[in-house]
Protein backbone atom coordinates (compact mmCIF):
# COMPACT_ATOMS: atom_id res chain seq x y z
CA UNK A 1 0.00 0.00 0.00
CA UNK A 2 3.04 2.15 0.66
CA UNK A 3 4.29 1.74 -2.82
CA UNK A 4 1.00 2.14 -4.51
CA UNK A 5 1.26 5.53 -2.30
CA UNK A 6 4.35 6.28 -3.38
CA UNK A 7 3.51 5.24 -7.06
CA UNK A 8 0.14 7.62 -7.18
CA UNK A 9 2.69 10.58 -5.84
CA UNK A 10 5.08 9.79 -8.61
CA UNK A 11 2.41 10.01 -11.20
CA UNK A 12 0.73 13.32 -9.81
CA UNK A 13 4.15 15.08 -9.79
CA UNK A 14 5.60 13.37 -12.76
CA UNK A 15 3.06 14.51 -14.97
CA UNK A 16 2.34 18.08 -13.35
CA UNK A 17 5.87 18.26 -14.17
CA UNK A 18 5.88 16.90 -17.77
CA UNK A 19 3.07 19.21 -18.11
CA UNK A 20 4.32 22.36 -16.88
CA UNK A 21 7.30 21.83 -19.07
CA UNK A 22 5.68 21.33 -22.25
CA UNK A 23 3.25 24.14 -21.55
CA UNK A 24 6.30 26.44 -21.00
CA UNK A 25 7.73 25.61 -24.12
CA UNK A 26 4.73 25.86 -26.04
CA UNK A 27 4.58 29.31 -24.72
CA UNK A 28 8.24 29.71 -26.43
CA UNK A 29 7.43 28.17 -29.07
CA UNK A 30 4.66 30.39 -29.60
CA UNK A 31 6.76 33.62 -28.84
CA UNK A 32 9.52 32.20 -31.47
CA UNK A 33 6.92 32.06 -33.62
CA UNK A 34 5.33 35.45 -33.10
CA UNK A 35 9.08 37.11 -33.81
CA UNK A 36 8.88 35.25 -37.44
CA UNK A 37 5.67 36.86 -37.77
CA UNK A 38 7.16 40.62 -37.48
CA UNK A 39 9.62 40.99 -39.85
CA UNK A 40 7.35 40.05 -42.34
CA UNK A 41 4.86 42.50 -41.41
CA UNK A 42 7.64 45.32 -41.43
CA UNK A 43 8.27 44.00 -44.91
CA UNK A 44 4.40 44.16 -45.65
CA UNK A 45 4.32 47.79 -44.41
CA UNK A 46 7.54 48.61 -46.35
CA UNK A 47 6.00 46.91 -49.53
CA UNK A 48 3.05 49.07 -48.71
CA UNK A 49 4.67 51.96 -48.31
CA UNK A 50 6.84 51.49 -51.85
CA UNK A 51 3.57 50.35 -53.66
CA UNK A 52 1.54 53.51 -52.42
CA UNK A 53 4.92 55.08 -54.30
CA UNK A 54 4.57 53.23 -57.10
CA UNK A 55 1.00 53.54 -57.66
CA UNK A 56 1.63 57.78 -57.01
CA UNK A 57 4.42 57.06 -59.96
CA UNK A 58 1.53 55.45 -62.34
CA UNK A 59 -1.16 57.66 -61.42
CA UNK A 60 1.66 60.80 -62.86
CA UNK A 61 2.03 62.58 -59.66
CA UNK A 62 6.00 61.65 -59.80
CA UNK A 63 7.79 62.23 -62.78
CA UNK A 64 8.63 58.56 -63.42
CA UNK A 65 11.41 57.65 -65.53
CA UNK A 66 10.66 55.60 -69.05
CA UNK A 67 12.93 53.00 -68.03
CA UNK A 68 10.87 52.43 -64.71
CA UNK A 69 9.44 48.81 -63.66
CA UNK A 70 5.98 48.15 -65.24
CA UNK A 71 3.47 47.71 -61.64
CA UNK A 72 1.83 44.26 -62.49
CA UNK A 73 -0.74 44.18 -59.03
CA UNK A 74 -0.11 44.84 -55.37
CA UNK A 75 3.10 46.90 -56.28
CA UNK A 76 4.75 43.78 -57.38
CA UNK A 77 7.28 44.47 -60.80
CA UNK A 78 7.50 42.13 -63.13
CA UNK A 79 10.59 41.13 -62.08
CA UNK A 80 9.28 40.76 -58.44
CA UNK A 81 6.33 38.56 -59.57
CA UNK A 82 8.85 36.29 -61.23
CA UNK A 83 11.60 36.20 -58.55
CA UNK A 84 8.13 35.29 -56.11
CA UNK A 85 7.35 32.55 -59.18
CA UNK A 86 10.39 30.58 -58.64
CA UNK A 87 11.26 31.31 -55.38
CA UNK A 88 7.47 29.54 -54.78
CA UNK A 89 8.26 26.78 -57.17
CA UNK A 90 11.70 25.56 -56.04
CA UNK A 91 9.67 25.93 -51.85
CA UNK A 92 6.99 23.03 -53.08
CA UNK A 93 9.90 21.17 -54.76
CA UNK A 94 12.12 21.13 -51.95
CA UNK A 95 8.80 20.40 -49.70
CA UNK A 96 7.80 17.53 -52.30
CA UNK A 97 11.50 16.04 -52.07
CA UNK A 98 11.32 16.08 -48.41
CA UNK A 99 8.20 14.69 -48.01
CA UNK A 100 8.70 11.89 -50.91
CA UNK A 101 11.26 9.61 -48.92
CA UNK A 102 8.43 8.94 -45.96
CA UNK A 103 5.55 9.07 -48.34
CA UNK A 104 6.40 6.94 -51.14
CA UNK A 105 8.86 4.46 -52.28
CA UNK A 106 9.84 6.05 -55.27
CA UNK A 107 10.42 9.84 -55.16
CA UNK A 108 8.26 11.48 -57.61
CA UNK A 109 9.53 12.38 -61.06
CA UNK A 110 12.07 10.15 -60.69
CA UNK A 111 12.61 7.53 -63.69
CA UNK A 112 11.01 4.58 -61.42
CA UNK A 113 8.01 6.41 -60.39
CA UNK A 114 7.17 8.11 -63.90
CA UNK A 115 7.13 5.00 -66.02
CA UNK A 116 7.07 1.21 -65.10
CA UNK A 117 7.59 0.92 -68.92
CA UNK A 118 11.15 2.55 -68.61
CA UNK A 119 11.25 0.33 -65.48
CA UNK A 120 10.86 -2.56 -67.40
CA UNK A 121 12.84 -1.96 -69.98
CA UNK A 122 16.25 -1.21 -67.70
CA UNK A 123 15.55 -4.95 -66.19
CA UNK A 124 15.56 -6.53 -68.83
CA UNK A 125 18.78 -4.41 -70.34
CA UNK A 126 20.53 -5.28 -67.02
CA UNK A 127 18.73 -9.28 -67.07
CA UNK A 128 18.27 -9.88 -70.37
CA UNK A 129 18.38 -13.77 -69.25
CA UNK A 130 15.07 -12.78 -67.46
CA UNK A 131 11.84 -12.67 -69.16
CA UNK A 132 9.42 -9.89 -68.53
CA UNK B 1 40.97 -40.56 -28.91
CA UNK B 2 41.75 -40.31 -25.74
CA UNK B 3 38.65 -39.32 -23.39
CA UNK B 4 39.69 -36.28 -22.48
CA UNK B 5 40.31 -34.89 -26.14
CA UNK B 6 36.43 -36.24 -27.02
CA UNK B 7 35.05 -34.22 -23.95
CA UNK B 8 36.81 -31.21 -25.39
CA UNK B 9 35.45 -31.74 -28.60
CA UNK B 10 32.06 -32.41 -27.20
CA UNK B 11 32.19 -29.72 -24.94
CA UNK B 12 29.88 -27.53 -26.80
CA UNK B 13 27.13 -30.24 -27.43
CA UNK B 14 27.40 -31.02 -23.17
CA UNK B 15 27.24 -27.62 -22.27
CA UNK B 16 23.50 -27.19 -24.11
CA UNK B 17 20.91 -26.06 -21.81
CA UNK B 18 16.94 -26.04 -22.00
CA UNK B 19 17.74 -22.40 -21.34
CA UNK B 20 20.08 -21.63 -24.16
CA UNK B 21 17.75 -23.71 -26.73
CA UNK B 22 15.00 -21.50 -25.79
CA UNK B 23 16.99 -18.55 -25.96
CA UNK B 24 17.97 -19.72 -29.46
CA UNK B 25 14.65 -19.95 -30.33
CA UNK B 26 13.96 -16.57 -28.94
CA UNK B 27 16.57 -14.76 -30.95
CA UNK B 28 15.39 -16.54 -34.05
CA UNK B 29 12.11 -15.84 -33.74
CA UNK B 30 13.37 -12.08 -33.38
CA UNK B 31 15.43 -12.43 -36.26
CA UNK B 32 12.35 -13.67 -38.64
CA UNK B 33 9.77 -10.91 -37.14
CA UNK B 34 12.79 -8.74 -38.71
CA UNK B 35 13.27 -10.30 -41.67
CA UNK B 36 9.66 -11.69 -42.84
CA UNK B 37 7.40 -8.93 -41.58
CA UNK B 38 9.97 -6.04 -41.61
CA UNK B 39 8.99 -4.74 -37.76
CA UNK B 40 11.86 -2.54 -36.49
CA UNK B 41 15.02 -4.80 -38.27
CA UNK B 42 17.52 -2.18 -38.01
CA UNK B 43 17.19 -3.21 -34.29
CA UNK B 44 15.21 -6.78 -33.55
CA UNK B 45 18.12 -8.02 -36.19
CA UNK B 46 21.38 -7.02 -34.68
CA UNK B 47 19.03 -8.09 -30.93
CA UNK B 48 17.99 -11.47 -32.58
CA UNK B 49 21.62 -12.20 -34.09
CA UNK B 50 22.89 -10.78 -30.32
CA UNK B 51 20.86 -12.91 -28.31
CA UNK B 52 22.00 -16.46 -30.22
CA UNK B 53 25.51 -15.31 -30.10
CA UNK B 54 25.41 -14.95 -26.03
CA UNK B 55 23.32 -18.26 -26.01
CA UNK B 56 25.59 -20.49 -27.80
CA UNK B 57 27.33 -22.81 -25.55
CA UNK B 58 30.62 -21.98 -24.16
CA UNK B 59 30.59 -18.89 -26.62
CA UNK B 60 33.68 -16.71 -26.07
CA UNK B 61 31.89 -13.61 -27.32
CA UNK B 62 29.95 -13.15 -24.69
CA UNK B 63 32.29 -14.01 -22.03
CA UNK B 64 34.66 -11.05 -19.95
CA UNK B 65 36.67 -9.36 -22.43
CA UNK B 66 34.90 -11.17 -25.33
CA UNK B 67 33.33 -8.74 -28.23
CA UNK B 68 30.09 -8.42 -26.65
CA UNK B 69 31.30 -8.25 -23.48
CA UNK B 70 33.49 -4.95 -24.96
CA UNK B 71 30.80 -3.60 -26.70
CA UNK B 72 28.39 -3.89 -23.35
CA UNK B 73 30.63 -2.16 -21.25
CA UNK B 74 31.87 0.70 -23.96
CA UNK B 75 27.96 1.95 -25.07
CA UNK B 76 25.26 0.46 -22.78
CA UNK B 77 26.99 -0.03 -19.53
CA UNK B 78 27.81 3.76 -19.41
CA UNK B 79 24.85 5.09 -21.52
CA UNK B 80 26.72 6.06 -24.32
CA UNK B 81 25.15 4.33 -27.55
CA UNK B 82 20.97 5.77 -26.85
CA UNK B 83 22.84 9.08 -26.46
CA UNK B 84 24.72 8.45 -29.89
CA UNK B 85 21.64 7.40 -31.51
CA UNK B 86 19.64 10.36 -30.21
CA UNK B 87 22.02 12.54 -32.19
CA UNK B 88 21.15 10.79 -35.38
CA UNK B 89 17.00 10.96 -34.30
CA UNK B 90 17.41 14.73 -34.42
CA UNK B 91 19.76 15.19 -37.17
CA UNK B 92 16.36 13.01 -38.84
CA UNK B 93 13.43 14.54 -37.18
CA UNK B 94 11.99 17.82 -38.61
CA UNK B 95 10.14 19.77 -35.80
CA UNK B 96 8.72 22.28 -38.61
CA UNK B 97 4.83 20.38 -38.36
CA UNK B 98 5.21 21.36 -34.28
CA UNK B 99 6.84 25.24 -34.74
CA UNK B 100 3.93 25.79 -36.97
CA UNK B 101 1.46 24.62 -34.61
CA UNK B 102 2.84 25.13 -31.22
CA UNK B 103 -0.87 23.88 -29.52
CA UNK B 104 0.49 20.35 -30.46
CA UNK B 105 3.49 20.27 -27.68
CA UNK B 106 0.56 19.78 -24.95
CA UNK B 107 -0.30 16.30 -27.03
CA UNK B 108 3.00 15.37 -26.25
CA UNK B 109 2.75 15.78 -22.23
CA UNK B 110 -0.99 13.37 -22.54
CA UNK B 111 1.11 10.36 -24.46
CA UNK B 112 3.23 9.80 -21.67
CA UNK B 113 0.42 9.00 -18.60
CA UNK B 114 0.96 5.61 -19.37
CA UNK B 115 4.27 5.70 -18.01
CA UNK B 116 3.59 6.52 -14.41
CA UNK B 117 0.41 4.31 -14.30
CA UNK B 118 2.37 0.94 -15.50
CA UNK B 119 4.72 2.27 -12.85
CA UNK B 120 1.66 1.74 -10.20
CA UNK B 121 0.92 -1.11 -11.72
CA UNK B 122 4.69 -2.76 -11.78
CA UNK B 123 5.12 -1.59 -8.35
CA UNK B 124 1.41 -3.40 -7.13
CA UNK B 125 3.07 -6.70 -8.70
CA UNK B 126 5.81 -6.81 -6.61
CA UNK B 127 8.76 -4.85 -8.48
CA UNK B 128 10.84 -2.76 -6.77
CA UNK B 129 10.54 0.86 -7.47
CA UNK B 130 13.62 1.42 -9.71
CA UNK B 131 12.13 -1.55 -11.46
CA UNK B 132 8.79 -0.43 -11.54
CA UNK B 133 10.00 3.02 -12.77
CA UNK B 134 12.37 1.54 -16.09
CA UNK B 135 9.36 -1.09 -16.92
CA UNK B 136 7.34 2.54 -16.84
CA UNK B 137 9.81 4.12 -18.92
CA UNK B 138 8.37 1.39 -21.66
CA UNK B 139 5.51 3.54 -22.15
CA UNK B 140 7.35 6.26 -23.36
CA UNK B 141 8.11 4.59 -26.67
CA UNK B 142 11.00 5.41 -27.33
CA UNK B 143 13.40 3.13 -27.46
CA UNK B 144 17.02 5.13 -25.94
CA UNK B 145 14.94 6.72 -23.71
CA UNK B 146 14.09 3.33 -22.54
CA UNK B 147 17.43 1.89 -22.32
CA UNK B 148 18.85 5.10 -20.79
CA UNK B 149 16.63 5.00 -17.90
CA UNK B 150 16.95 1.40 -17.28
CA UNK B 151 20.43 1.53 -17.88
CA UNK B 152 20.40 3.80 -14.67
CA UNK B 153 17.92 2.72 -13.04
CA UNK B 154 17.80 -1.36 -13.53
CA UNK B 155 20.33 -2.49 -15.67
CA UNK B 156 19.15 -6.07 -14.85
CA UNK B 157 15.89 -5.98 -16.53
CA UNK B 158 17.89 -4.19 -19.43
CA UNK B 159 17.33 -6.75 -22.05
CA UNK B 160 13.37 -7.40 -21.39
CA UNK B 161 13.00 -4.04 -21.73
CA UNK B 162 14.94 -3.01 -24.71
CA UNK B 163 13.23 -5.67 -26.57
CA UNK B 164 9.52 -4.74 -25.63
CA UNK B 165 10.07 -0.76 -25.77
CA UNK B 166 11.34 -1.98 -29.46
CA UNK B 167 8.72 -4.30 -30.05
CA UNK B 168 5.72 -2.55 -29.30
CA UNK B 169 7.43 0.42 -31.44
CA UNK B 170 7.14 -2.21 -34.34
CA UNK B 171 3.93 -2.40 -33.59
CA UNK B 172 2.15 0.30 -33.94
CA UNK B 173 0.26 -0.28 -36.92
CA UNK B 174 -1.42 -3.03 -34.70
CA UNK B 175 -1.85 -1.78 -31.18
CA UNK B 176 -2.96 1.51 -31.92
CA UNK B 177 -6.44 1.48 -34.06
CA UNK B 178 -8.42 -0.84 -31.84
CA UNK B 179 -8.25 1.66 -28.94
CA UNK B 180 -8.57 4.66 -31.00
CA UNK B 181 -11.81 3.29 -32.90
CA UNK B 182 -12.97 1.75 -29.23
CA UNK B 183 -12.40 5.11 -27.46
CA UNK B 184 -14.17 7.54 -30.73
CA UNK B 185 -17.15 7.80 -32.41
CA UNK B 186 -17.34 7.90 -35.99
CA UNK B 187 -18.50 11.70 -36.33
CA UNK B 188 -15.21 12.17 -34.07
CA UNK B 189 -12.96 10.40 -36.12
CA UNK B 190 -14.52 12.09 -39.36
CA UNK B 191 -13.91 15.85 -38.42
CA UNK B 192 -11.94 17.47 -40.73
CA UNK B 193 -8.94 20.44 -39.49
CA UNK B 194 -7.93 22.37 -42.04
CA UNK B 195 -4.14 23.19 -41.97
CA UNK B 196 -2.78 26.64 -43.00
CA UNK B 197 1.53 26.10 -43.64
CA UNK B 198 3.19 28.80 -42.05
CA UNK B 199 6.56 29.60 -43.01
CA UNK B 200 8.89 29.31 -39.96
CA UNK B 201 12.33 31.17 -40.92
CA UNK B 202 15.75 29.58 -40.25
CA UNK B 203 16.39 31.73 -37.51
CA UNK B 204 13.66 30.03 -35.63
CA UNK B 205 14.83 26.51 -36.53
CA UNK B 206 18.05 27.36 -35.37
CA UNK B 207 16.60 28.56 -32.41
CA UNK B 208 14.51 25.81 -31.23
CA UNK B 209 17.10 23.31 -30.29
CA UNK B 210 19.28 25.89 -28.44
CA UNK B 211 16.47 27.92 -26.23
CA UNK B 212 14.77 23.48 -25.80
CA UNK B 213 18.02 22.63 -24.44
CA UNK B 214 18.97 25.50 -21.76
CA UNK B 215 15.24 25.40 -21.04
CA UNK B 216 15.07 22.05 -20.15
CA UNK B 217 18.75 21.62 -18.79
CA UNK B 218 18.13 24.15 -16.30
CA UNK B 219 14.21 22.70 -15.17
CA UNK B 220 15.20 18.91 -15.73
CA UNK B 221 18.82 18.84 -15.42
CA UNK B 222 18.27 14.98 -15.67
CA UNK B 223 16.67 14.85 -19.12
CA UNK B 224 20.33 17.22 -20.34
CA UNK B 225 22.19 14.21 -21.79
CA UNK B 226 18.87 12.88 -23.49
CA UNK B 227 17.36 16.48 -24.97
CA UNK B 228 21.24 17.28 -25.55
CA UNK B 229 21.93 15.18 -27.66
CA UNK B 230 18.42 15.48 -29.27
CA UNK B 231 18.63 18.82 -29.84
CA UNK B 232 22.56 18.75 -30.60
CA UNK B 233 21.32 16.33 -33.93
CA UNK B 234 18.69 18.87 -35.00
CA UNK B 235 20.76 21.70 -34.68
CA UNK B 236 23.23 20.06 -37.22
CA UNK B 237 20.31 19.34 -39.72
CA UNK B 238 18.71 22.99 -39.64
CA UNK B 239 21.89 25.33 -39.26
CA UNK B 240 22.52 24.10 -42.81
CA UNK B 241 25.96 24.64 -42.53
CA UNK B 242 27.23 21.22 -41.53
CA UNK B 243 26.07 19.53 -44.56
CA UNK B 244 28.29 16.53 -43.88
CA UNK B 245 28.17 16.30 -40.14
CA UNK B 246 23.90 15.75 -40.43
CA UNK B 247 24.65 12.57 -43.04
CA UNK B 248 26.95 11.43 -40.71
CA UNK B 249 24.70 11.76 -37.79
CA UNK B 250 21.91 10.05 -39.45
CA UNK B 251 23.96 7.69 -41.68
CA UNK B 252 26.80 6.77 -40.20
CA UNK B 253 26.67 7.00 -36.81
CA UNK B 254 23.41 5.87 -36.41
CA UNK B 255 23.81 2.87 -38.33
CA UNK B 256 26.86 1.77 -36.77
CA UNK B 257 25.62 2.97 -33.22
CA UNK B 258 22.44 0.56 -34.32
CA UNK B 259 23.61 -2.32 -34.93
CA UNK B 260 26.44 -2.09 -31.80
CA UNK B 261 23.33 -1.45 -29.52
CA UNK B 262 21.58 -4.19 -30.90
CA UNK B 263 24.70 -7.04 -30.38
CA UNK B 264 25.25 -5.46 -26.91
CA UNK B 265 21.53 -5.80 -25.64
CA UNK B 266 21.05 -9.21 -27.36
CA UNK B 267 23.97 -10.50 -25.38
CA UNK B 268 21.88 -9.37 -21.83
CA UNK B 269 19.27 -11.68 -23.15
CA UNK B 270 21.37 -14.79 -21.36
CA UNK B 271 18.72 -17.27 -20.78
CA UNK B 272 19.65 -17.94 -16.75
CA UNK B 273 18.73 -14.57 -16.02
CA UNK B 274 16.21 -14.13 -19.00
CA UNK B 275 13.91 -16.74 -19.06
CA UNK B 276 12.14 -15.88 -15.77
CA UNK B 277 8.04 -14.82 -14.67
CA UNK B 278 9.39 -11.09 -14.34
CA UNK B 279 10.30 -10.99 -17.79
CA UNK B 280 6.83 -11.54 -18.80
CA UNK B 281 5.52 -9.71 -16.38
CA UNK B 282 7.86 -6.93 -18.30
CA UNK B 283 6.61 -8.06 -21.47
CA UNK B 284 2.72 -7.53 -20.08
CA UNK B 285 3.63 -4.49 -18.57
CA UNK B 286 4.98 -3.17 -21.52
CA UNK B 287 1.81 -3.44 -23.80
CA UNK B 288 -0.34 -2.37 -21.26
CA UNK B 289 1.81 0.68 -20.93
CA UNK B 290 1.42 1.15 -24.48
CA UNK B 291 -2.12 0.94 -24.91
CA UNK B 292 -2.23 3.58 -21.78
CA UNK B 293 -0.32 5.99 -23.79
CA UNK B 294 -2.56 6.02 -26.79
CA UNK B 295 -5.77 6.20 -24.80
CA UNK B 296 -4.75 8.61 -22.38
CA UNK B 297 -3.89 10.80 -26.13
CA UNK B 298 -7.59 10.12 -27.29
CA UNK B 299 -8.99 10.82 -24.22
CA UNK B 300 -7.21 14.62 -23.95
CA UNK B 301 -7.62 15.07 -27.75
CA UNK B 302 -11.46 14.42 -26.89
CA UNK B 303 -11.21 16.92 -24.38
CA UNK B 304 -9.69 19.70 -26.27
CA UNK B 305 -12.34 18.45 -28.55
CA UNK B 306 -14.99 19.56 -26.33
CA UNK B 307 -13.16 22.99 -25.45
CA UNK B 308 -13.19 23.73 -29.10
CA UNK B 309 -16.84 23.21 -30.19
CA UNK B 310 -16.05 20.15 -31.83
CA UNK B 311 -13.50 21.05 -34.34
CA UNK B 312 -10.90 19.18 -32.80
CA UNK B 313 -10.63 15.66 -33.74
CA UNK B 314 -9.40 13.48 -31.05
CA UNK B 315 -7.52 10.85 -32.94
CA UNK B 316 -4.55 13.46 -33.18
CA UNK B 317 -4.26 13.00 -29.63
CA UNK B 318 -3.03 9.55 -30.16
CA UNK B 319 0.05 10.65 -32.07
CA UNK B 320 1.81 12.36 -28.88
CA UNK B 321 3.55 9.43 -28.11
CA UNK B 322 7.46 9.21 -29.37
CA UNK B 323 7.17 6.48 -32.43
CA UNK B 324 7.84 8.97 -35.13
CA UNK B 325 6.57 9.02 -37.45
CA UNK B 326 4.84 5.69 -37.40
CA UNK B 327 2.29 7.08 -35.02
CA UNK B 328 1.00 10.34 -37.20
CA UNK B 329 0.47 8.01 -40.43
CA UNK B 330 -1.31 5.45 -38.24
CA UNK B 331 -3.80 8.70 -37.06
CA UNK B 332 -3.94 9.53 -40.77
CA UNK B 333 -4.81 6.42 -41.75
CA UNK B 334 -7.74 5.56 -38.97
CA UNK B 335 -8.98 9.47 -39.90
CA UNK B 336 -9.00 8.39 -44.06
CA UNK B 337 -10.84 5.73 -42.95
CA UNK B 338 -13.93 7.58 -42.20
CA UNK B 339 -13.40 9.99 -44.21
CA UNK B 340 -10.82 9.68 -47.52
CA UNK B 341 -10.27 12.94 -48.50
CA UNK B 342 -9.57 13.99 -44.37
CA UNK B 343 -5.80 15.13 -44.29
CA UNK B 344 -4.60 14.99 -40.36
CA UNK B 345 -1.29 14.08 -40.97
CA UNK B 346 0.47 17.30 -40.32
CA UNK B 347 -1.43 18.16 -37.36
CA UNK B 348 -0.53 14.37 -36.32
CA UNK B 349 3.27 15.28 -36.91
CA UNK B 350 3.29 18.03 -34.98
CA UNK B 351 2.08 16.23 -32.22
CA UNK B 352 4.14 13.20 -33.07
CA UNK B 353 7.11 15.46 -32.55
CA UNK B 354 6.09 16.79 -29.83
CA UNK B 355 5.60 13.32 -28.16
CA UNK B 356 9.40 12.90 -29.20
CA UNK B 357 10.06 16.21 -26.68
CA UNK B 358 7.89 15.09 -24.19
CA UNK B 359 9.21 11.47 -23.98
CA UNK B 360 12.91 12.78 -23.58
CA UNK B 361 11.10 15.35 -20.49
CA UNK B 362 9.36 12.58 -18.90
CA UNK B 363 12.32 10.24 -19.10
CA UNK B 364 14.16 13.14 -17.24
CA UNK B 365 11.71 13.99 -14.87
CA UNK B 366 11.66 10.39 -14.03
CA UNK B 367 15.13 10.23 -13.32
CA UNK B 368 14.92 13.02 -11.00
CA UNK B 369 11.68 11.70 -9.35
CA UNK B 370 13.94 8.69 -8.27
CA UNK B 371 16.68 10.21 -7.41
CA UNK B 372 19.16 8.76 -9.86
CA UNK B 373 22.52 10.02 -10.69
Amino acid sequence: MKDIGFGLGMTAAGMGTVFAMLLLLMIIVSLMGRMDRQPSSAENAGRDGLAGADLDAMSGIDDAPDTAPRVLADGLTEDQIAAVSVAVLLHAEIRRQQAAPAMRTHQPGSHIFASRWVANGRGLQTQPWRRS
Amino acid sequence: MSPDTLNSMLAGVQAVTWQSLVMLTVGCLLIALAVVKEYEPLLLLPIGAGCILANLPLSPLADEGGMLDILYNIGVGNELFPLLIFIGIGAMTDFGPLLENPRMVLLGAAGQLGIFLTLILALALGFSRPEAASIGVIGAIDGPTSIYVSGILAPDLLGPITVAAYSYMSLVRIIMPPIMRLLTTKRERAIRMPYSQRVISKRTRVLFPVVVTIVVGILVPFATPLIGMLMLGNLLRESGVVERLTQAASNELANVVTLFLGLAIGSTMVGEDFIKASTLFILGLGLIAFCLDTAAGVMFGKLLNLFSGGKFNPLIGAAGISAFPMAARVVQQEAQREDYDNFLLMHAMGANAAGQVASVVAGGVLLALMGAG
